[in-house]
């Protein structure tokens, strides 16, 4: 298939954005580790946090692991996007491989979603159940639900899938012509 | 399972998806203007925060007025996959409307992604201006912005561009039948 200038242009300038986006996925934990590492909780409007660097080696892992996951999920979305940048900038749009890679950036998505909605609850668990907070800190249904990337990543999946309908169709049109 | 059926169900999956979406950011602006929220500024390793409960009405008002431009850009693009959703469930699927309605959203994530920095400077700078704010920090102008959102955006502006050629597959396919 020949290349699609436009596509090509605008796929490039996607590359551009996925490293920034990777770039300032790590700024922070980045900057905490070099910096201050603290966890805040709070119950009504009571604040507790702790320096991270000041806890067992085992705390310090799951509470940066659960504040570092969805992020390092993130980066498998880049991937995708990155996959998919490259395809289109070489043309293959109507392949079976380029609706793929939109069904799995649309599932690492979904993952990512359900991540960020469980993560702040188990952290917020995690230090009470160790005895390191005072208390259970607050979980308001705000802090648990965050749709934004379940509802993109469920728009790309179906999107995927519709992609999958095209390749179809362009793989009939080479047939008849 | 038939296509059809497969996408009449993810996109109904899809509307209530987008639904909660949309009730998230309506009761977290309520929850905003009910004095429930507490913004916090980080400046160093000193961490400075309010709750909107202590700061009268009116000031709540100018606070959310200038969060509105982002809030609105969110809104617009879960009304464009509302109505995409619609679309798909009633079986249009490869249609310029579509097309538009994808670009549409892309534009809306990717300026609310850039709207996120004047979002942050215009709350620092006010609360600052008030005297309610101690220090106005060295954070860069580019500080809130959300590469991810524009990155999405740009990439959903790009899906446009292939729903776009799809069409004219699918018009060229039909003419051939």
């Amino acid at each position: 298939m020949p290349e699609d200038a436009f596509l090509a242009r605008w796929s490039l300038l996607l590359y551009a954005f996925v490293a920034l986006a990777a770039a300032f996925t790590f700024a922070s934990p980045l900057y905490a580790l070099t910096h201050e590492c603290r966890m805040a909780v709070m119950k009504g409007e009571e604040t507790w946090n702790i320096d991270l660097f000041s806890l067992s080696a085992t705390d310090f892992t799951v509470i940066f692991a659960l504040a570092l996951g969805p992020r390092i999920i993130w980066l498998a979305a880049l991937w995708e996007i990155l996959t998919l940048a490259r395809l289109y900038r070489r043309g293959h749009i109507f392949e079976e491989r380029s609706a793929h890679s939109l069904v799995r950036f649309g599932a690492v998505l979904g993952v990512m979603g359900a991540a960020n909605c469980i993560c702040y609850p188990l952290g917020v668990h995690y230090v009470y159940w160790r005895g390191l907070s005072p208390w259970l800190g607050d979980i308001t249904m705000i802090d648990v639900i965050q749709p934004d990337y379940l509802m993109a990543g469920l728009f790309f999946i179906i999107f995927g899938n519709v992609m999958r309908r095209a390749v179809e169709m362009e793989q009939n049109n080479r047939l008849i012509i | 399972m038939s296509d059809d059926v497969y996408l009449k169900r993810w996109s109904g999956v899809l509307y209530v998806v987008v639904a909660i979406a949309l009730a998230h950011l309506l009761f977290s602006t309520a929850q905003f203007l009910a004095g429930e929220t507490r913004i916090s500024f980080l400046n160093g390793g000193e961490v400075w925060s309010i709750k909107t409960e202590e700061l009268p009405p009116s000031k709540r008002g100018v606070l959310l007025a200038i969060a509105g431009p982002l809030e609105f850009m969110l809104l617009y693009a879960q009304f464009q996959l509302f109505n995409l959703a619609q679309r798909l469930r009633r079986g249009e699927v490869f249609t310029d409307g579509n097309a538009r309605l994808i670009v549409r959203t892309g534009c809306a994530i990717a300026t609310a992604g850039a709207l996120g920095a004047l979002n942050c400077a215009g709350r620092r700078y006010y609360l600052y201006w008030l005297g309610l704010y101690p220090w106005l920090g060295d954070a860069p102008i580019t500080y809130g912005v959300k590469y991810n959102y524009v990155m999405v955006g740009l990439f959903l502006f790009i899906l446009g561009q292939v729903l776009r050629r799809a069409v004219v597959l699918e018009e060229n396919s039909r003419s051939i039948i």
